[in-house]
């Protein structure tokens, strides 16, 4: 039975001119997107790689210059530029690491917020500056958005289930094989069951193979856990969307409506859903516009810049013993006040900048609460984040960067203040925020 | 009169059809939440730009005692202008940063896009009428339309009436005529309250023309997918192939092609990465006058120059401050260097969009957008002209700087020369004024004019189908 229903399926479908377009198109799409998605990946990747190594070089530069010091094969000329004071290693020219969120296994698959949001960023003593690769790149384009595994996916494969299903019974009805059907000693749901089986298998056949080809030729592995999650939300998602068909092919009377019904579950899905999501997101928790961040900002660095000398003050009463009053060389004391100020203000910034934060968060903790009224919602935000994505991902990166200062600024300041400078052989403790 | 009664009895059976009522309903209803809460949305970023700007400026006056030239350091900012019509169309206004740091010896990017602070979401799909009109209004049109002449064929309608003597022109222009006033009916409320949100929210400059200009776009788009869906569904042999045709034909000009276009132009032409594009502004930099190292070659040179000029042999002999003439001429400099990559950069992001408006043969979607973000002053041209005027007014801020640097830090006042806040208040203050023109760039026309040739190639079309002999 099963091999009868199949074969007849498969003759009518090889007739289908929608269906040779499909078995064409989704392929070359697949195929697109996992090429572009396997150029964001190298470039990445290629970034780190080159940050790492300049920084490796600038290090060990110094280093052999220290060495030379000690050695007495040469002298320090100015000291911005004497290679054991901490200040040089940790915030002047060239000095600072790059921390990175370094690309999850299917990063190739989706390339999430990556437009917009940094994934990298530089830290130095006294900044940390958020910086992403294609921040030059031409708005229109983030509009639009990336082209990816996870457009193609959440987006247009359920237009092709759409196609493929929207009239597997109804056609019956309309071209009159649907008494002959009935008349069969086959029940029309099982009828109905092994053809969206047929169609699912074919479908799911199509998508994983090119997917699992594609990946393979361009040496996306997808031979984790993760991979295999991945097969399993194709399998979900597309069967998602069969089953709705298989319904309208039960309740609905012609092809016609059918695809009207299927086409408007999927705006209602894709589109209104989400749309009517992020308004009440962007209603509930309005997000201030930067602009006043900016001013606010200035307004902090100005009062905690006339707050100079009592910050000096107090710092000197309350530790005594970390600050050299004798023979301290000129840049020592503008130096000493000039982090003191900073600290300060970055302190005060945190707590200000929160409210321009915490809107965001709180959209975003809405929208992961809503996120399961649209299927597709859901499986894009599965796939961002398995892939290192999304934005949630994508934000840790100021925490991280602060994180690593704080380090960074452990072993480099105490040093400073108490005028210790490095040798050659404590250049291996400096920290390193690793990958 | 045929035409008349077919159009009269089309939208007779359209308005007692629920589901069309229901669609209709719920179109009019997202364009009135859109439009309402784009308004309150409006409202709160245009007063919190003002304020801002307000408050830079208080800044720049209040910095404190100090020379000119480090004020010039400290900087100030410009804000990005919010347009009312954003509301409607919001271009790419999410995706350009909001404030320019103004400051010598360099030109800087727009930071803090409103997209890097708002959940995710938004990229999914954004509830204007912009995002309405474009995706969800032509699926409506379709939903109406698939049916009106491929049904009258399955029904038998059609080889009734052509046997009363209709033609198929009759039929279908009564059809068309039917469709664009369902069109007008839900088009005219929104039309009526924008223009009402527009004219209460005190339009600037040209706002008015530019909102009936962007309605204009709209229409014509309408018109595109209507006249498209009548052809397809006089063409069909059932109302089901017609409906998965114009789906198709949907899902290429909204989704698939701006989506492939974008990704292939950025491939075809790439921007330079951030550090790169600084590596060579900072080579070329190497090649002129550094205001802050006398003893750099170049401004070694220089100094020799303005020296033999003034018969001279030491610059404390000069009748004005050598420093404040040469921050001057490198500052001079250093512009013609960032203007220059720049310039670079804004032509490749020209080159994509002309692939853009080049691809918006295959989409007609591609073409309205840009046209409807050109009538609205919302697209990167728009971003353009601000970020140039901004730039403009730096150099002519750091200009007024360094020559009261030159002028009056002489003689016995030109060490520890400072100004004061009754100096930066007579500074030059930022304000921002919209171009007059619709158009301020010829990459704009194109989308504009491929919009207008989708129009009349769809109506073309149209009339090509309905001049066919009728088949029965």
């Amino acid at each position: 039975m099963t091999h009868h229903i199949f074969s007849f399926e498969w003759r009518h479908l090889k007739s289908s001119g929608l269906f040779r377009i499909t078995l064409l198109l989704l392929p070359l799409l697949i195929g697109y997107s996992l090429y572009l998605g396997n150029e964001r990946v190298k470039q990445q990747e290629d970034t780190i790689i080159s940050l790492r190594a300049a920084e490796a070089s600038f290090y060990e530069e110094k280093r052999q210059e220290l060495v030379a010091i000690e050695q007495g094969e040469k002298e320090v000329k100015r000291w911005f530029q004497d290679p054991a004071n901490p200040l040089v290693l940790s915030r002047f020219q060239g000095a600072g690491k790059h921390v990175f969120l370094k690309p999850k296994p299917l990063a190739a698959l989706s390339g999430g917020q990556l437009d917009i949001l940094p994934n990298y960023g530089r830290v130095t003593l006294t900044t940390t500056e958020p910086l992403r690769d294609n921040a030059l790149e031409n708005p229109f384009m983030q509009m639009v958005g990336i082209f990816d595994f996870a457009f193609v996916l959440v987006w247009l494969i359920p237009l092709f289930v759409i196609v493929l299903g929207y009239n597997m019974l109804s056609a019956e009805r309309e071209l009159g094989t649907w008494a002959l059907l009935r008349s069969q000693p086959v029940s029309i749901n099982r009828i109905l069951a092994y053809k969206m089986l047929f169609r699912l298998l074919i479908l799911c056949g199509l998508v994983i193979l090119s997917l699992l080809l594609w990946s393979l030729l361009f040496g996306i592995s997808l031979l984790h856990a993760d991979g295999l999650a991945l097969i399993g939300v194709i399998l979900l998602y597309i069967g998602f969307w069969f089953a709705l068909c298989a319904l309208f092919n039960l309740f609905m009377t012609s092809s016609a409506v059918n695809a009207v019904g299927l086409a408007g579950f999927w705006v209602l899905f894709l589109l209104l859903i989400p749309s009517l999501i992020s308004m009440l997101a962007t209603s509930l928790h309005p997000v201030p516009s930067r602009a006043l961040w900016i001013t606010e900002q200035r307004s902090i660095e100005q009062a905690v810049d006339q707050e100079n000398d009592a910050l000096f003050d107090e710092w000197i009463t309350d530790h005594p013993e970390e600050f050299v009053n004798e023979n301290a060389p000129d840049f020592y004391e503008v130096w000493f006040r000039l982090l003191l100020v900073n600290e300060a203000v970055e302190n005060r910034l945190a707590e200000a900048e929160q409210k321009f934060k915490e809107p965001g968060e709180r959209q975003t903790e809405l929208v992961s609460r809503l996120r399961p009224l649209s299927p597709p919602m859901w499986v894009q935000s599965w796939l961002e984040r398995r892939a290192g994505t999304d934005a949630q991902r994508l934000r840790t990166l100021d925490h991280e960067m602060k994180a690593f200062q704080q380090e960074w600024y452990d072993f480099f300041v105490p040093r400073f203040r108490r005028l210790e400078f490095l040798t050659s052989d404590e250049y291996d403790l400096i920290p390193d925020p690793g990958l | 009169m045929v035409v008349f009664t077919i159009a009269r009895n089309e939208i007779r059976r359209l308005v007692r059809d629920k589901v069309v009522l229901v669609l209709g309903l719920v179109m009019l209803s997202l364009l009135a939440v859109s439009v309402i809460s784009g308004a309150g949305y409006y409202k709160v970023m245009a007063e919190q730009h003002e304020q801002a700007q307000e408050l830079a400026r208080i800044q720049w006056e209040n910095q404190g005692e100090k020379n000119p030239h480090s004020a010039a350091h400290y900087g100030t900012f410009a804000f990005k202008p919010v347009t009312v019509l954003s509301v409607f169309e919001p271009g790419v206004d999410r995706y350009t940063g909001v404030s320019l740091f103004m400051e010598a010896h360099r030109q800087n990017f727009a930071t803090y896009s409103l997209a890097e602070d708002k959940d995710a979401s938004m990229r999914f799909a954004e509830l204007t009428p912009a995002f309405i009109f474009g995706y969800l209004f032509p699926l409506f049109i379709i939903f109406v339309g698939y049916r009106s002449i491929a049904a009258e064929k399955e029904s038998g309608m059609y080889r009734f009436l052509v046997s009363q003597g209709v033609s198929v022109k009759q039929l279908i222009t009564g059809k068309a005529i039917a469709l664009w006033g369902i069109i007008a009916l839900l088009f005219a409320p929104f039309f009526i309250v924008g223009l009402s949100v527009l004219i209460l929210t005190e339009p600037a400059g040209n706002d008015l023309l530019r909102f009936f200009g962007m309605n204009g776009v709209w229409l014509l788009y309408f018109g595109v997918m209507a006249h498209v869906t009548l052809g397809v569904s006089a063409l069909s042999k059932s109302s089901g192939s017609a409906m998965v045709f114009l789906l198709a034909f949907w899902m290429i000009s909204t989704l698939l092609v701006p989506k492939l276009v974008t990704n292939f132009a950025a491939q075809i032409h790439p921007v330079p990465n951030t550090s790169e594009l600084y590596q060579r502004i900072q080579a070329d930099l190497r090649g002129g006058i550094d205001g802050h190292n006398p003893y750099s070659e170049h401004s070694a040179a220089f100094r020799d120059s303005v020296l033999a000029a003034h018969g001279v042999e030491d610059v404390a002999d000069l009748p004005f401050n050598f420093s404040g003439l040469m921050l001057q001429e490198s500052e001079e400099f250093e512009k013609k260097i960032y203007d220059y990559h720049l310039a670079k950069i804004e032509e490749i992001h020209q080159r994509q969009i002309q692939l853009f408006a080049a691809s918006s043969v295959l989409s007609p979607t591609i073409a309205t957008r840009l046209a409807s973000m050109t009538t609205a002053g919302t697209d990167i041209h728009a971003f353009s002209h601000f970020t140039q005027a901004a730039e403009a007014y730096r150099i002519q801020l750091m200009r007024d700087l360094n020559m009261d640097l030159k002028v009056h830090a002489v003689g016995d006042r030109a060490s520890g020369y400072a100004v004061g806040s009754d100096f930066f208040a007579e500074n030059i203050a930022f304000t921002y004024q919209r171009p007059n023109e619709l158009i301020i760039s010829a990459g704009q026309r194109i989308s504009l004019l491929v919009t207008i040739v989708w129009f009349m190639a769809s109506l073309l079309f149209l009339m090509i189908v309905s001049s066919k002999r009728e088949e029965l």
